[in-house]
């Protein structure tokens, strides 16, 4: 497969308490690829790795055929990137700031700049200090888009704008790959809102990659199953990953699996061992994450 | 590119440079029009000319040493507020970068410079100056830039890393004129070949030595001389 951006290994260790251990991210040409992860999760620091602000201490980052850092420059003529706060000089107005940006980009459209401008609603001449967060947002998208990039990096780009704002930035990143066959790279951890326009997902917690795979097999793949009695069948020998195992309660009298990998003929397999399933949920997108980094940490912590 | 560096360098700066300018340009006409000073170059031996042009002496390197320092500071302030994140997401090496910005800084030098030099061939053309005294506004208008230049390149490199470098960087030169000497002195005790001219003396020497950074500042900075 043609992979847009592909980490092979990549640590880096900025101090004590964090790390990104071992990462392999593969993200497919003209894919709309999420990266989930709690907050702190590393998901920022992936994207500078990539965006060549920093350098791994191991491993190689390749982006768009080139290798990064050592091709750099080439690379971000085709890369619209969008950082999680604002970056731009906040002193210059909209118009300046297009103009400094543009002579940077020589694939910038300026015709569709304009076009943008006066879609997303922004004032040419007000300084960037002066805008709202849902107008810096804008800004920084059009900053993004107007570059005609073959690949987007959006990290957590409607964090903390209101919806009206957020549905005008997410509909522009739509409008322009369906026109472009671009490949979008996006973090958040607002799930519910990847859910909707990724293809593919990827979860980052503590620096490590817990799950790559399509949007599909993920959510068709994380189950809970509720067994009419306790299943006497281990870990090991169960035919997909067992995420989390909770016993009869007070809340609810059967024994409930959430589990990973889930394929319909399972039911079969375990109702041939003399297990009876009473029911088979199917978890929306938050669920699976939130079951999958539950299951992630009580790994960790040896539980 | 280096013209969009230049108008975000002039944006950044230009509060600060205009009154540099106006300096510039004010300090040759006091040569002119000096307040109580009126009149002094009129005078039949030209001493009092040559008195009020010594008087100036120091006030044209501070300008140069205060021009570079602030189109250096200026250079890198909007990126330092914001982390670097934004240029470093551009398609341009930090190399190149960081050479657009010394650029920049070094065109925006030139006005300073620029208004020096008219201000000082104006004055010199106005002057009526008795035999043996001269006007040196070429000399003064270089030697203005080149130490301009010496103070922009110094802090440009200064402030492009970070406020812990800088730290470390000023803490390292007290520390070396605060402990230098007896540090010397003790050394000097076990290792014979170690005493000798105070090290912080030789160094001040070394840097204000013909070759050094500091003897352009220094020195004789007069429009009207012998």
């Amino acid at each position: 497969m043609n992979y847009a951006i592909e980490f092979d290994g990549v640590t880096w260790r900025p101090g004590k308490d964090f790390a990104l251990q071992e990462l392999d991210l593969r993200v497919p040409r003209g894919s709309i690829y999420g990266f989930l992860g709690p907050n702190g999760s590393g998901k920022t620091s992936s994207i500078r790795l990539m965006m060549g602000m920093m350098f791994p201490d191991s491993g190689e980052i390749r982006m768009l055929d080139g290798r990064v850092p050592k091709e750099l420059p080439k690379i971000l003529q085709s890369v619209g990137y969008m950082p999680e706060r604002p970056h731009v000089f906040d002193q210059l107005t909209v118009d300046e700031v297009l103009r400094f940006h543009s002579s940077f980009y020589p694939s910038w459209d300026r015709g569709w700049a304009s076009e943008l401008l006066e879609r997303l609603e922004l004032p040419g001449d007000r300084a960037v200090k002066r805008m709202s967060k849902g107008q810096a947002g804008k800004l920084m998208m059009l900053m993004a888009l107007a570059v005609r990039p073959k690949l987007l990096i959006l990290d957590e780009p409607t964090d903390g704008l209101d919806p009206v704002v957020r549905r005008d930035i997410m509909t522009t990143v739509l409008d322009y790959v369906a026109e472009a066959g671009a490949t979008v790279f996006v973090s958040s951890h607002l799930v519910h809102e990847l859910e909707r326009i990724c293809d593919w997902v990827g979860v980052l917690d503590a620096g490590k990659l817990v799950a790559e795979l399509p949007i599909n097999d993920f959510k068709n793949g994380i189950k809970r199953l509720r067994f009419e009695e306790a299943p006497r069948m281990t870990d090991e020998e169960a035919p997909f990953a067992l995420l989390h195992r909770r016993p009869p309660n007070g809340v609810s009298p059967f024994e409930t699996w959430t589990v990973r990998g889930w394929d319909p003929t399972h039911r079969h397999i375990l109702e041939s061992q003399g297990l009876r399933i009473r029911e088979v949920i199917d978890l929306d997108l938050e669920e699976g994450f939130v079951e999958l980094l539950r299951a992630q940490r009580a790994e960790r912590e040896g539980r | 590119m280096p013209i969009e560096m230049l108008k975000l360098h002039w944006k950044a700066s230009r509060w600060l440079l205009m009154p540099l300018m106006l300096g510039a340009f004010a300090i040759p006409m006091v040569n002119l029009t000096g307040g109580p000073l009126t009149n002094l170059f009129v005078s039949s031996n030209g001493s009092d000319a040559l008195m009020v042009s010594e008087l100036l002496t120091p006030f044209y390197p501070s300008l140069a040493a205060l021009c570079g320092t602030i189109l250096a500071l200026t250079a890198w302030n909007w990126d330092h507020q914001k982390g670097h994140v934004y240029p470093l997401s551009l398609p341009i090496s930090r190399m190149r970068y960081s050479a657009l910005k010394f650029g920049s800084g070094v065109v925006l030098l030139a006005l300073p410079t620029a208004m020096l030099a008219v201000t000082a061939l104006g004055v010199s053309a106005m002057l009526d100056l008795p035999n043996g005294l001269r006007t040196y506004p070429f000399e003064l208008t270089a030697r203005f830039f080149i130490a301009g230049l010496t103070a922009y390149a110094f802090f440009f490199a200064l402030a492009s890393g970070t406020i812990r470098t800088a730290v470390i960087f000023f803490a390292a030169v007290a520390g070396f004129l605060v402990i230098g000497d007896p540090l010397q002195a003790s050394l000097a005790q076990f290792i014979p070949q170690v005493g000798g001219e105070r090290i912080t003396m030789t160094v001040m020497e070394l840097l204000a030595s013909p070759w050094g950074p500091l003897r352009l500042f220094g020195g004789n900075w007069m429009l009207i001389d012998v």
